[in-house]
């Protein structure tokens, strides 16, 4: 359903990113940062849904890391795109389990100091939501709903790879992401209550 | 930090919205998305931050430069379809059995377990004993399988006794072949007898049995009595040590023989001689 956009998206560039992989694998800059810049984009905002805010940090981790192993990766630009979710995704782990142990206040301080001025959502004003908006809803869902629908829908990756990012079995895949889009519709319905992308959510404190 | 962090992030055409605020994502005045509009909007790609392609490009040199692109790929670093991946994995299973599979066989030989085209040599090819059955279509077959039934043809009738005719250094073969079946005796206490080691009565102990028996009659006949096959042994190849090469051996005396054969303890028995057999099993 809803992930066909971004899906479609992702492969149109497979083949681009596949072939600028294989050059950077050969030692290619440029190849390199034509990589970057088809695959950070989604990356952040799967990394967004993940970890809030804390998402640009975890994406400079997840890419440095990206970078040293890149020799070691096989696959197409689709294969690619999962193989760097992956990393990314492992990184936002170590960050959760990071903030969990850190207390309570801290993350919140430095939150509310980003605070935006009311005027700020007006510049967007002619989309019916922000992506922002959008991440910080998907990310109300819990963690294992929420990592199906945003690994489908802002990566573009299909099930099968979807469930080998996630480390489970397709069909757990398949109804996780059902499961978390009935639950979408409902916040639509009657937006939830509650901090959006306060890392202290529900969804993302059961993070493990 | 942070205002710096979401202002790279986000850049002007979507300003950050991280607020802890009860209800700021959905602006009240405007309609409710749809999920497919909610779905788009995620998928929407931010901008992205200038210096932090940089970033990414300065650990990509450097990794380059450490020679980080030959990293050799972990299971996880494999995301080509199954098909392919699937396939190299059979392929390596398949060389994989086929080297096990040699070097087994290998071992197997050395170790006496298969019939080894280098076991019956020395004693059964110069064969072309005057002394029993003179069945000569059973040559072929027996020259592969070890003669359990011994092949006695005439020497005029096998192809292998024309190529090589009882010479000098068939004599020395089988002056090497006595000593070692004389030595494994002295050890076992029954001269010239492979039998004598009944653990392993595979047949191959009796045929070397056989074999050595052969030896010692020929070469009796040779020296002009069994008592004067050692000195005429020793007479045949004086340069040689006194003691044989089949000391210890024990009973695999043909085997070891043929493994022995091309040591320097008797280079006139060349290579030829002993390689010949080999062939037999070939041409069947």
């Amino acid at each position: 359903m809803g992930k066909g956009r971004g899906s479609r998206r992702a492969e149109t560039h497979d083949k681009e990113l596949g072939d600028a992989v294989v050059r950077a694998q050969r030692g290619d800059e440029a190849a390199f940062s034509a990589a970057y810049r088809l695959v950070h984009p989604p990356l952040l905002g799967y990394l967004r849904g993940l970890v809030g805010d804390d998402a640009e940090d975890v994406a400079s981790d997840a890419w440095l890391e990206i970078a040293r192993d890149l020799g070691r990766f096989r696959g197409d630009g689709a294969g690619f795109r999962a193989w760097t979710a992956t990393i990314a995704r492992h990184r936002a782990m170590d960050h959760l389990r990071r903030i969990r142990s850190r207390p309570r206040g801290t993350v919140l301080e430095s939150e509310l100091t980003g605070l935006p001025a009311p005027q700020d959502t007006a510049a967007e004003a002619f989309e019916t939501v922000s992506t922002q908006e959008a991440l910080a809803l998907i990310a109300q869902l819990p963690r294992q709903q929420a990592e199906a629908v945003l690994l489908q829908t802002v990566i573009g990756l299909d099930g099968p790879a979807a469930a080998r990012v996630l480390g489970k079995r397709p069909g757990a895949v398949r109804s996780a992401t059902h499961r978390g889009l009935r639950r979408l519709e409902r916040y639509l319905a009657s937006p939830p209550r509650g901090g959006v992308t306060d890392s202290d959510s529900p969804s993302l404190g059961d993070a493990r | 930090m942070t205002e710096n962090r979401s202002g790279d992030a986000v850049g002007p055409a979507a300003p950050p919205q991280a607020s802890p605020q009860p209800q700021p994502q959905l602006p009240a005045e405007s309609r409710q998305p749809t999920l497919d509009e909610l779905l788009a909007a995620a998928a929407r790609p931010a901008p992205v931050a200038p210096h932090a392609e940089e970033n990414a490009l300065a650990a990509f040199r450097a990794a380059r430069d450490e020679g980080a692109l030959e990293l050799p790929t972990r299971p996880e670093d494999d995301w080509r379809p199954a098909e392919t991946r699937t396939r190299v994995p059979w392929i390596r299973a398949g060389a994989g059995a086929l080297v096990a599979g040699v070097m087994l066989g290998g071992f197997a030989m050395a170790a006496g377990a298969i019939p080894s085209p280098f076991a019956d040599p020395p004693a059964d090819k110069p064969r072309p004993a005057p002394r029993v059955f003179p069945s000569g279509a059973e040559e072929r077959s027996t020259g592969a399988t070890p003669p359990a039934t011994v092949p006695a043809v005439p020497a005029a009738t096998v192809p292998g006794a024309h190529e090589h005719p009882p010479t000098a250094k068939d004599l020395t073969a089988h002056c090497r072949a006595y000593e070692a079946a004389a030595a494994a005796g002295r050890n076992h206490g029954k001269p010239g007898g492979g039998n004598a080691n009944g653990g392993k009565a595979d047949g191959r102990e009796a045929e070397g049995g056989a074999d050595e028996r052969a030896v010692s009659e020929r070469l009796a006949a040779v020296a002009g009595g069994p008592d004067q096959v050692e000195a005429y042994c020793a007479g045949l190849s004086p340069d040689r040590p006194a003691g044989p090469a089949g000391e210890g051996n024990g009973p695999g005396a043909g085997e070891n023989t043929g493994a022995d054969a091309p040591s320097p303890l008797d280079p006139q028995a060349g290579p030829d001689k002993w390689r010949a057999p080999m062939q037999k099993p070939s041409r069947q």
